[in-house]
Parts: structure tokens; sequence; C-alpha cells
């Protein structure tokens, strides 16, 4: 999650539903900023949700919550129906979700991988609950890791390739300016 | 609206849910709700199964970030059980073993969190009325409280409880106004008064599934007869063709 995310999503928190104010040391304690230096990020980010309507000055180092709660994914949304309803048809959570028929299936896939879910002809049963918090796609979280690593790797190979070019050129210029000032015998 | 035509486009059926009058109504009752907040207030909704009572309101819970619990009669026996579930719904990791801390910590985190509670079929378990309305009035929280029709009964002998009950909603049967409007929305269709009471009438005719599945066969007659209208004769055929598939 972004760090702008966060801090509205903390925002949110703090201000009990919009209805305290909060403080900008409070927002930083929360969003575990420890150092001076790092507060910026959270006058920045404070900055933008005032500029985006979410909050607004209520005093020196002060802000009222004024913006909608954020919308609920709609995979958030399909969990929590199903853990309500424990038995669910695909139309109930294209319904619910405001989904595509594609992404529902994709997600009951998902499902049924993990073994929460049995399909019972065109129903879906929950048959584990890990929680309130919706189950992850760890398949492709550890993809999009891999990749993350994968480019890191390829960045810092480049990284040296770009530090060789450079003292290569310096080289190459201090030899020119040697060239350029022998003196003509 | 497609009548009578040369050119028949054939009709499709896709299933969608109608704003009917009980959503309309629930909608209503939860935005007052809101009004009151932080206030310690009950919301009663009521009727016999099969009106859609949950299903509608666990829509709404899964929409609005809002805690949705099924009771459980075994519940009846200790809060305990009671309070760890509503802990774990509201977030709580390590579920506490004692009854104090549980309350403790669900009162937290309503009272950081404010969000409305759903207790469906409340009716089952009617020893926790008091303790529910205890949260509600420490937290602000709205509970809503779900059950068949003994619910107001069992709320009202409790003077404490009745007294904070703030809005009451009754789930009325399917109508043939929301049949004709389902038709319309679904398929396109046109259904006169008539026939929508006739499926109304029908076994089954008060539940979206039985609803739903008869329409899904007055589209296939209304094709074969490249009409867009559904009389009263149309829909009798529908719903002998829905038994006969029973049988099946």
């Amino acid at each position: 999650m972004k760090f702008a995310d966060q801090a509205r999503r903390m925002a949110l928190v703090l201000s009990h539903n919009g209805q305290r104010l909060i403080s900008r040391q409070d927002l930083g304690d929360r969003l575990g900023i420890q150092t001076r230096k790092d507060m910026r990020r959270v006058d920045t980010a404070a900055k933008a949700l005032v500029k985006s309507g979410d909050l607004e000055h209520a005093g020196r180092g002060l802000y009222r919550y004024i913006g909608q709660p954020p919308a609920p994914s709609k995979q958030e949304v399909m969990w929590r129906f199903l853990r309500a309803r424990r038995l669910v048809t695909a139309e109930d959570l294209q319904d619910v979700a405001r989904a595509t028929a594609d992404y529902v299936r994709e997600w009951l896939r998902l499902l049924l991988k993990q073994k929460l879910v049995r399909q019972e002809g065109n129903n879906y049963r929950l048959i584990q609950d890990p929680g309130p918090e919706p189950p992850r796609n760890e398949s492709k979280i550890a993809y999009l890791k891999s990749r993350r690593e994968q480019q890191k790797k390829v960045l810092a190979a480049l990284d040296e390739v770009y530090l060789d070019a450079i003292s290569l050129a310096q080289k190459a210029a201090e030899a020119r300016l040697a060239v350029s000032q022998m003196e003509e015998e | 609206m497609s009548g009578m035509a040369k050119d028949w486009t054939p009709l499709k059926f896709e299933h969608k849910r109608v704003a009917c009058q009980n959503q309309e109504n629930f909608e209503a009752m939860m935005e007052i709700l809101e009004l009151g907040r932080d206030e310690g207030r009950f919301g009663l909704i009521y009727s016999t199964a099969g009106r859609g009572k949950s299903r509608t309101t666990a829509a709404w819970a899964a929409n609005h970030g809002a805690v949705h619990l099924l009771m459980l009669p075994i519940w009846n026996a200790s809060e305990l059980g009671f309070l760890q579930a509503l802990g774990r719904e509201l977030g709580l990791k390590a579920l506490p073993l004692t009854k104090n801390e549980c309350f403790a910590k669900a009162v937290d985190l309503l009272v950081s969190q404010p969000r409305p509670v759903f207790l469906d079929e409340m009716d089952l378990c009617p020893r926790h009325l008091n303790l529910v309305r205890v949260l509600s009035e420490l937290t602000g929280a709205a509970f809503v409280l779900i059950g068949e029709k003994e619910l107001p009964a069992l709320m009202s002998q409790n003077k404490r409880v009745w007294s904070r009950v703030f809005q009451v909603l009754h789930f009325e049967p399917v109508s043939p106004r929301d049949i004709i409007t389902y038709g319309r929305e679904a398929a396109n269709l046109e259904v006169e008064a008539g026939a929508a009471a006739e499926l109304n009438r029908s076994p089954g005719g008060e539940d979206w599934r039985v609803i739903k599945r008869t329409m899904i066969d007055v589209v296939g007659l209304a094709n074969a007869k490249r009409t867009g209208q559904v009389s009263v004769e149309m829909m009798r055929q529908a719903i002998k063709m829905g038994f006969q598939g029973v049988k099946k």
C-alpha cells in the first residue's frame, strides 16, 4: 500500500470516522515515523489529503477528517459476504460486489485452490474460515516479489556497467588530455 | 420494450438484483440509524424466513465494512462464545479467554472504529439482549437485530432494550410490483399485472429463486412466440414448466 493510502486510512481511524481532530504527531506515530526528517513524508501526505478534500486544517498541526471512508475492494466485499452467508453462488458475488463474472470466477478458483471453499453444483460453501482478512493470492505475491528482486539485480548490474563506463570515459578523457598536452618534439 | 416485431431480436435473460420495496426501506432505515451516531441504539428487522433479510443485510454489511454475525443457540449457555465471535469479527487476532477481557476489547474496538453491527437470528439468543444493549450504550454503535416474528415480542419484554429501538422494519413478501420490475430489468419483458399476480400466487412465488427460474422459462416462451409481452396464459405455462422440471 502506498504511503499516502496508509496515511488516509490512518487518518480515518484516528479521527474515529471523522468525529475527532487528528494531530500531525499522532498521525506520524501511527505511521511508524521516528525521525524529524521522516515527518516530512507525513506533511507531504497531509498536504495531499487536504488537496484531495479528505482533510482540512483545524489549527496548528491539527486536521479534521472530512473525506469519505475508502470504499472496500471487490475482494473484501466478496469475502465478507461469503463469510456472512457461508453458501453463495458466483451470481450472488457478482451482484454484491458489482464485479464481472470473470473476476468472480478467478477469485473463486483461488479460494478452491486454497481449500477455503468447496463447490457444490452452482454453489460455493465456505469450509475453512481464517478470519475477516480476505485471503491473499500467495503465488501471485511470490511471483511479483521474485520479479521485483530480479528487477533489482538487473538494475544493480546496469549500475555497475554504468559506473565502469564512467570510469572508462574518465580514463579516456585523461588520456586525451595527456595526448593533447604532449609537447611537440 | 419488445412487442411483436418482424425483425425479432431474441430476448436475453441476465439476472439482476432489483431494488424491491424491502431493499429501499432497509436503506432508508440505515440512513436514519446513522443520524443517531454516538447514541446506543437498536434497529430491528423481522419477518418469516425466506424473505431476504439475511442476504440484504449481509450485502450491506459487506459493502460498508459493518459486522455481520450469525447468532448461535449454543451461545445461550455462556456469553464468552458470543463475545469471542464478536471480537473476531471486529478484528481481534488473539481471542481472550475470559468474558471480562473479551468484553473490554470489543468495546475498545467499537469505540476506536465505530461501525454498525448486525446480529442475525437474534431470536435464538434472547439471553444476550441485555449484554448487547450495554455494548451499544458504551460504544455508541448501532446494533441491528434480525430475527423471525418472535423477535419484537422478545425485545418488548425488556423495557430497557425496547426503549432503545429506533427503527423497526418488517420484511414484506415479494409483491407483483417487484416481479414486474424484475422482468423488465432482467430480460426487458413487459409482464402484465395479472401475470405477475399469477406467479406471485403460485407455490414458491414469493421466493426469488423460484421467480428467477420461472422468468428464465418465460424468456424461452417469449422468444418462441416472438413477443416481449407476458400474458397470464404464458406465465401459467412457465409455472407449469417449472413444476415439470422439479418432478424430473
